[in-house]
């Protein structure tokens, strides 16, 4: 039975299912010798409350899928979002902004935050965010469309906000207009032999056989728990939150460029924005707050009047040592389940789409390549729970029990690491398979008061007067740049209008 | 001295005309040199009922130098930026006539040219969204531009204001007292002319008392004490074209909405007007006799108030027109006594305004001469000719048949000048309106657009930009328009911070 890939069985559910599935499809459904996709689409989990908040990476996923972003965006309400505003993580400190840019420009190759940590210490009181083009676009609503100089200074992007069920039906009829095969079933039983699965029973007696097995089913990962019963690593200890809640407000006006992420004694609430809605999403310690408790604090939480009810599902972070099992990859939250903050939602999913379209195995019996995807994902993986750790761990609101116990868990040491060489000189330890980079981890790091007590001893070597006027250079190009950008409400309004009315005022 | 200078002004009717013009007479001639005389009396009522105005309304404040927030406080006035038409195209439908531009010009050619390529290419964010007034209006907001205006790309804030007509006429009358204009209470029982030349000399009161003059202002309203009774100068009956007739008007209770603007309710037989006051609602029923009576149509505005009624409603008779000749020998005649169109775009106030600049700009120094005559008469019929058919389009542009009074409406013949606007509009989205005209492209455009007119292509400059220049210079016009609104705030805070009357209701 050796041989190429013949078949490829997708199993899963909503957005997981449905991008995974077409862009297998894509990749290998359309060659002159084509592997057989199919999806077996289990029951929507879905609820019109939900919202998919995504991070610029979803912008290359829907390249590779040949989506025209503008549509897209029509279809599912879809805002940009250009940053996350985190507040009242740090009893009194003033809010901050993780936007998807970097921080001014460097200096004889010195990374500008360097710079940035001196005159901090030597009384400067500009807030580090200031100095990050994105940023201020996103606080003042703009959308940054880049020009001559402003390509050279910043790196911003954008990330998503969708609505869930309108994205997924977008997604699926993109993906059966390809000649996705498509099956709505449950599956009743996994035949597994010798640590492979072999086929699918689904409740209506169909038989599915397949050479590779895609686990896109969510956090219950149904097909490759029957490979790796014991796979999933725990990782409440450093995620303590149980509960997601889902609501949903009206639309803000004016649209603001950013998802908002507030905390509260018992988790966090966060509100994302949408063209025709508010997404609101908390995520809390059930045993501090009960749903009853939680739904009641929602309005006062958001400052929103919500609309219609708010629905809570249980929720445990976690995940899989291996995401390639025998012949079965777990995608998305299948391999790996994490918190919707810090806008990874699909993000793992983009990784393994991506890693599995570029080490798509070459026979269907041996899968050599599963070890390199394994250490790949793992990395990924851990990378993404270590940035939400470190909100946690990094917390400063005292004697409030769920954040006492965060910040006196010991953090996972790869993030330690990060931690106390950040702590000592504002220096990122990266690691070789990382979603997010040095700005973004000195972002959140520095919003949340971990300042570093040294820098690089060669800022010493530029004058004072002239790091001065370098920050007020930048200061006054930001300035300038953003005050000639469009709006991000008229830049979704003129390229992704959305249904018009009849009636003008 | 000549005895052909013209030296006493005698205005004859006090209320809204009456006063404006005694004001900016003694503002701009003095009363130095110039003997500025009022006459009117208690007796006889004024129509104000609570006035919406239109911006130009700003030029006569600044003529007269009036600080505007003390302006707006002594008249319990609010801001506004336009006039929402509700059900004027059909039932349920409702537009909005704002004071400002819709986008900016560019290229020589009218913004609108450019959204309609937008929007044939499937753009769906409707013209509306491109004016800063309308975008307030709809958020109930309110600012003057700030003196340094920010962008070039942020549209200014263009606004009038919603007042109580009687306290404006004694904003004015005390403003006019203060510079020597004297004001003499009576009735006017006989009028004395030169038996050679036919021109006023004087008017004698009840009391016996006698008021010469050598410029006679007739601000008697719609009889025209002078214009009409002493010299037959003619009406021009235009009810053919605006049947309506008649105006029951009551004050209700504040709904403390606070909008900043005017609205405008077609009803079956006319249309009813909603004017937001500081204290109160000012509200009227526009109707033709023909279609419905008194009683009914005073019943139907009584049920239709969004407040308390705070008196009686009052009803005014009018016979839509224009007075022949507004300038005959010695007496002009300003306000209703030289014409009257129905409120529905507040031109009012602005008509009485415009006869007044055009007597200063033309006052006589000695003797009057014929040919000055002919010319302001001319000029105030191109004002009121183009006034009138701006209106005419409101009711002939609707989709509404659901009663004889809009079947009548719908199917009357217009002027020839209105047919020719309304076929080059259709063909491209502009009328071609010239400078001197009151109403603008953007008016014409919310109104004939709003009222269902599509225009069926657009100016070819339009075609010669890129596609994406198109959508960059529309997204920079949007973003320039938002955040002006961004930057305003509530008009009632606005009100309350800078210009609240002592009876204001802020709920």
């Amino acid at each position: 039975m050796t041989g190429p890939v013949r078949k490829v069985a997708v199993v899963g559910r909503d957005a997981d299912a449905w991008l995974a599935a077409y862009a297998l499809q894509r990749s290998f459904g359309r060659r002159d010798d084509p592997v057989a996709v199919e999806l077996v689409e289990l029951p929507s989990l879905l609820r019109p409350q939900d919202a998919y908040v995504t991070l610029p990476a979803q912008k290359a996923f829907h390249n590779l899928l040949g989506f025209d972003e503008n549509r897209l965006l029509r279809a599912c309400s879809g805002v940009y979002a250009l940053a996350q505003r985190f507040s009242n993580w740090s009893g009194s400190e003033p809010p901050f902004l993780h936007a998807y840019d970097t921080h001014g420009v460097s200096l004889s190759h010195i990374d500008f935050f360097q710079y940035w940590v001196k005159a901090r210490a030597a009384g400067l009181n500009v807030p580090l965010e200031e100095f990050s083009l994105g940023a201020v676009a996103a606080k003042q609503g703009r959308f940054v469309i880049f020009n001559e100089s402003t390509e050279s200074f910043s790196r911003a992007t954008y990330g998503y906000h969708l609505d869930a069920i309108s994205y997924v039906k977008a997604v699926a009829r993109a993906a059966l207009a390809s000649g996705l095969k498509h099956t709505v079933a449950d599956v009743a039983q996994v035949q597994c032999d010798d640590g492979r699965i072999r086929s699918l029973r689904l409740t209506d007696g169909t038989v599915v056989e397949a050479d590779l097995f895609v686990d896109a089913s969510g956090a219950d990962g149904i097909l490759i728990r029957r490979l790796d019963a014991d796979g999933v690593e725990d990782w409440s200890p450093w995620l303590p939150c149980n509960r997601i809640m889902a609501a949903s407000g009206p639309a803000l006006e004016p649209m603001p460029a950013f998802s908002q992420v507030s905390a509260f004694r018992s988790g966090w609430v966060g509100q994302f924005p949408l063209m025709n809605r508010t997404a609101v999403v908390a995520v809390y310690d059930g045993d501090a707050t009960d749903d009853r408790e939680m739904q009641g604090n929602l309005s006062a939480l958001t400052g929103m009047r919500l609309e219609g009810n708010a629905v809570a599902a249980p929720f445990t972070a976690g995940g899989r040592r291996r995401h390639w099992v025998g012949n079965c990859v777990a995608l998305g939250d299948a391999g790996a389940t994490l918190e919707p903050l810090d806008a990874v939602q699909l993000h793992l999913l983009y990784t393994g789409v991506a890693y599995l379209v570029s080490l798509f195995p070459v026979s269907r019996t041996d899968m050599p390549e599963a070890d390199v995807y394994n250490a790949k994902m793992q990395a990924h993986a851990i990378g993404l729970r270590d940035f939400q750790v470190s909100h946690y761990a990094l917390n400063r609101r005292y004697d409030e029990p769920l954040w006492d116990r965060a910040r006196d868990t010991e953090a996972p040491a790869t993030l330690v690491r990060k931690l106390e060489l950040f702590a000592r000189r504002g220096v990122i330890a990266m690691d070789e398979h990382e979603t997010f980079h040095e700005e973004n981890w000195t972002s959140i790091f520095v919003g949340h008061r971990l300042l570093p007590s040294s820098w690089d001893p060669l800022v010493d070597a530029t004058p004072e007067q002239e790091q001065i006027a370098n920050f007020q250079k930048i200061l006054g190009f930001i300035a300038a740049e953003v005050r000639e950008m469009p709006s991000l409400q008229a830049h979704i309004e003129l390229n992704s209008p959305q249904a018009t009315s009849d009636y003008v005022f | 001295m000549n005895d052909k200078a013209i030296r006493k002004v005698v205005i004859v009717g006090g209320g809204t005309a009456g006063w404006m013009t005694a004001a900016a007479l003694s503002k701009v001639l003095g009363t130095h040199h110039h003997d500025i005389t009022l006459v009117e009396s208690e007796q006889i009522g004024t129509v104000g009922v609570g006035e919406a105005t239109i911006p130009m309304i700003q030029l006569y404040n600044n003529v007269l130098g009036l600080d505007e927030d003390e302006f707006v406080r002594e008249t319990n006035a609010t801001f506004k930026l336009g006039i929402e038409f509700v059900g004027w195209r059909r039932e349920g439908h409702r537009y909005f006539h704002p004071f400002g531009m819709y986008g900016v010009d560019m290229d020589g050619i009218g913004f609108m040219h450019y959204w309609q390529r937008w929007n044939r290419g499937g753009g769906s964010l409707d013209y509306t969204h491109f004016n800063a007034e309308t975008e307030a209006a709809r958020a109930r907001k309110f600012m003057r531009t700030p003196p340094d205006g920010g962008p070039k790309t942020m549209p200014t804030i263009n606004y009038a204001f919603q007042f109580d007509a009687s306290l404006y006429a004694a904003f004015l009358r005390r403003y006019s007292e203060k510079r020597g204009a004297v004001r003499i209470e009576g009735r006017i029982t006989d009028v004395t002319q030169d038996p050679v030349s036919g021109d006023i000399t004087a008017v004698s009161l009840e009391s016996g008392q006698v008021v010469h003059g050598d410029l006679f202002i007739d601000c008697s309203g719609f009889r025209g004490l002078l214009i009409e009774q002493v010299y037959k100068a003619g009406y021009d009956d235009w009810s053919h074209w605006l049947p309506v007739n008649r105006a029951v008007a009551v004050p209700c209770e504040s709904t403390n909405d606070w909008l900043p603007y005017t609205r405008s309710t077609a009803r079956e037989a006319g249309w009813q007007w909603r004017i937001p006051l500081q204290h109160r609602t000012g509200n009227g029923y526009v109707y033709s006799s023909e279609y419905i009576s008194d009683d009914e149509a005073a019943a139907r505005l009584l049920e239709r108030l969004d407040g308390a009624p705070l008196a009686d409603p009052r009803t005014l008779r009018f016979v839509t027109g224009r007075r022949r000749r507004c300038w005959v020998n010695n007496c002009v005649a300003f306000g209703l006594s030289s014409g009257f169109l129905e409120p529905l775009e507040s031109t009012s106030i602005h008509l009485i305004q415009v006869a007044i600049a055009k007597l200063l700009a033309m006052f006589p120094k000695e003797g009057i001469s014929a040919r000055l005559v002919t010319r302001f008469n001319e000029e105030m019929d191109y004002e009121y000719d183009n006034v009138k058919d701006f209106l005419i389009a409101h009711y002939k542009v609707t989709e509404r048949d659901d009663s004889p009074f809009w079947n009548y409406v719908r199917n009357m013949a217009i002027p020839d000048a209105l047919q020719e606007r309304l076929d080059i509009f259709k063909a491209r989205g502009e009328v071609m309106a010239r400078q001197t005209e009151l109403f603008k492209e953007t008016s014409w455009f919310a109104v004939l657009a709003g009222q269902g007119l599509q225009p069926d292509s657009y100016h070819p400059v339009a075609d010669t930009i890129s596609e994406d220049e198109l959508r960059l210079r529309l997204t920079k016009i949007r973003t320039g328009v938002q955040n002006r609104v961004n930057g305003m705030t509530e008009h009632k805070s606005y009100v309350r911070t800078h210009c609240a009357s002592p009876s204001a209701n802020f709920g």
